[in-house]
Order: structure tokens, then sequence, then C-alpha cells
């Protein structure tokens, strides 16, 4: 459990925002291997107003 | 000690942190419906002069462990009860449970995968992501001891996912392939629904590989349990590295309710800072403030 518990501490992020670049590439692959039929832009579904 | 969440649940419960902190009704309320708890989301008010606190019902996306930690830390040193927020952490039957539980309202915040809100908002789900909070290395586990020794070799494998028999493990497995030089077809691969349990999947072989898989729980869980687990990487072979984990909602609920959501990202905020400045192992800590040291026993 110590080892889980000490490589999981770095993971949690200072930063809570997250690039619109960054659902645009994910959403590009999930299009093409057929996991989502069509784009959204990332506005429509992700804000960092919260956290900026 | 990894059998799985039980486990989990008496490890951090044995810490004090379940008593104080969660709802673990899942096991007491065999129906669904009545494992949530209706919501009067209309706000703290008061009552006999009392302040009333606002009661914030999170879905997790898995079942209770360090990954949720920081919240753990934030209800345990009160943050959230001196906000007025009634923080309750709720465990899903599936995966995806939580998501369904925000649609009808009956689940204000939710944690999950970049990879699912994607999906979601392309179902016409109303969600939208606010926060992050967790960014791992992950990908798609194996053991050493198989016949796989680079991702190609995954061509016609079994593969765990908790999805089966959905698109998202082959898709997964596929472009690692691609990128490794290979060819497969997705109608080639067996998919494995082993629920949340990847580690028991390929050690008990139901499966040959295992997706989606956080190097910071299930590999190390396997190399504790004495085998010799390793993984290829998302980011390394091809697909966008969705290994982090987010906070969602209601649209409107995010309207609604922006002030206490943003109180609850500041307190979560507060207690990564704390996990992050206070990293006491077992019996080193000599202070009475509740440390870290309370959920290492």
């Amino acid at each position: 459990m110590n080892a889980i518990f000490d490589a999981t501490v770095p993971c949690f992020t200072y930063d809570q925002q997250m690039a619109p670049n960054y659902y645009s590439d994910l959403s590009s692959w999930m299009k093409r291997t057929d996991l989502i039929d069509a784009i959204e832009e990332p506005s429509a579904y992700w804000t960092n107003e919260i956290v900026s | 000690m990894f059998s799985g969440h039980v486990s989990w649940a008496n490890a951090l419960s044995s810490s004090g942190f379940a008593a104080t902190t969660l709802v673990f009704d899942t096991a007491a309320a065999p129906k669904k419906a009545t494992r949530f708890i209706c919501i009067d989301d209309s706000g703290p008010d008061f009552l006999n002069g009392e302040k009333k606190m606002e009661r914030l019902i999170v879905g997790l996306e898995w079942f209770l462990n360090p990954d949720h930690v920081p919240l753990l830390i934030a209800r345990r040193l009160g943050w959230f009860e001196d906000a007025g927020i009634d923080l309750r952490l709720v465990e899903p039957e599936q995966h995806l449970d939580a998501v369904d539980e925000i649609e009808r309202g009956e689940m204000d915040l939710a944690i999950t995968e970049p990879l699912h809100l994607v999906e979601d908002r392309a179902e016409g789900k109303p969600v939208v992501g606010f926060a992050r909070f967790l960014h791992t290395n992950g990908g798609v586990m194996y053991l050493e001891d198989s016949d796989i020794e680079r991702p190609r070799d995954m061509a016609g494998k079994r593969i765990q996912y908790p999805g089966a028999p959905g698109p998202g493990g082959p898709a997964i497995v596929q472009t690692m392939i691609e990128t490794d030089g290979g060819e497969c077809q997705l109608d080639n691969f067996e998919p494995v629904n082993n629920g949340f349990f990847h580690t028991d999947a390929l050690l008990e072989n139901k499966a040959d590989v295992a997706t989606l898989v956080f190097y910071n729980f299930e590999v190390l869980e396997a190399r504790y349990r004495g085998h010799d687990a390793n993984f290829f990487a998302l980011k390394d072979w091809g697909v966008p590295d969705f290994c982090q984990l987010i906070f969602i909602t209601h649209p409107e609920t995010l309207k609604r309710r922006r002030d206490t959501i943003a109180t609850f990202v500041d307190l979560l905020r507060q207690g990564i800072d704390f996990l992050h400045q206070h990293p006491e192992k077992p019996g080193r800590s000599t202070s009475k403030t509740p440390t870290l040291t309370s959920i290492h026993r």
C-alpha cells in the first residue's frame, strides 16, 4: 500500500486547468477510431473558468 | 491486501477516514435507486440560527483508492465542514454510473477520465468538465512471462477493460499495434469484462492484457502480488494521454452552484498542497495534526 500511495502523490496536479488543444487531439483520435461520430468544440464541454 | 475494493475500503476505514468521510452505502442498499440521497441543492440556509450544511454528492469513477486522498484529507481536516459543505463520496456500481446519476440530477459532481467526457458529449449527454486533479502514466498492462514483448504482439489477444465488449479497449490496443508497425482486425480481439479488477483478470488468466491501467495503481499492485508486470504507455504508442482524472457536472449545476463548486475546487487544491508538503512516512510524524500517517496504517 505504501508503494502505491507514494507513487500516487506526485500524480496530483498543481494545475487544474486543461488546454483546449488537448481535447482537440483526443477527440480527433476518437473520431479516427470510430469511438465518436463527430467532433465538438472543446469549449462546449470543458471550462477553465472555475480554476482560473 | 490487494484483492480489490474491499481491501482499500478497509485500509482507509481502519485509518478512521471512512467513518467520518464516506458514505459506504452501496452494500447496504442493493437497489441502485436507493444508493443516492435526494439533494436539496438550494444552497445553505439557516435553521434555528444554525447554518445548515450544503450537501455535495461526488461520484467516484472507481472504488475508493489513493487517487481520492486529497478529498479525504480536506474532509478529515474539517475544511469542507468549515466551508459549510457536507461532502458525500459515492462509489459507482459500474465505471460510468456517475454520468447517468448526474444527468438525472441525483448526483452533483463526478470524477471521470477525459476520454469518457468526450464520449458522453458525443452521445449528447449534458456534462461539462471543470477541474483536473490527477495525471499519471498508464496504458495497457501485460505480464512479462507472457508472449508479449512489444505492442504489436497484442494482436488477437484477450483484452480486459471495464466497458467490454464496447469499442474503447480494442481501439486503444489497435492504435498501439499499428503505431508499432503491426496489423490487426478489431474483431480478432476477445473482449473480457472483469469489472474494475484489471490485475485479477491477468493473474487469473482471464485476459492477456488490461486497459486502461494506471502505473501508480495496477502495475504496482501486480508487482506487489509477486508478478512481473509492465505496461505500454498511451503516450508512447500513438494514443492521446488520457490517464488523468477530472471533475464533471451538469452545465446547469455548474451555473447554479458555481460558488459552492469553486469552494470545492479550492479545498481540493488545498488537499493536494497538503499531500505534497507533508510527505511523512509511517511513524515519523509527531504532530497532533492528522497527517498521512493515518492512511499508511
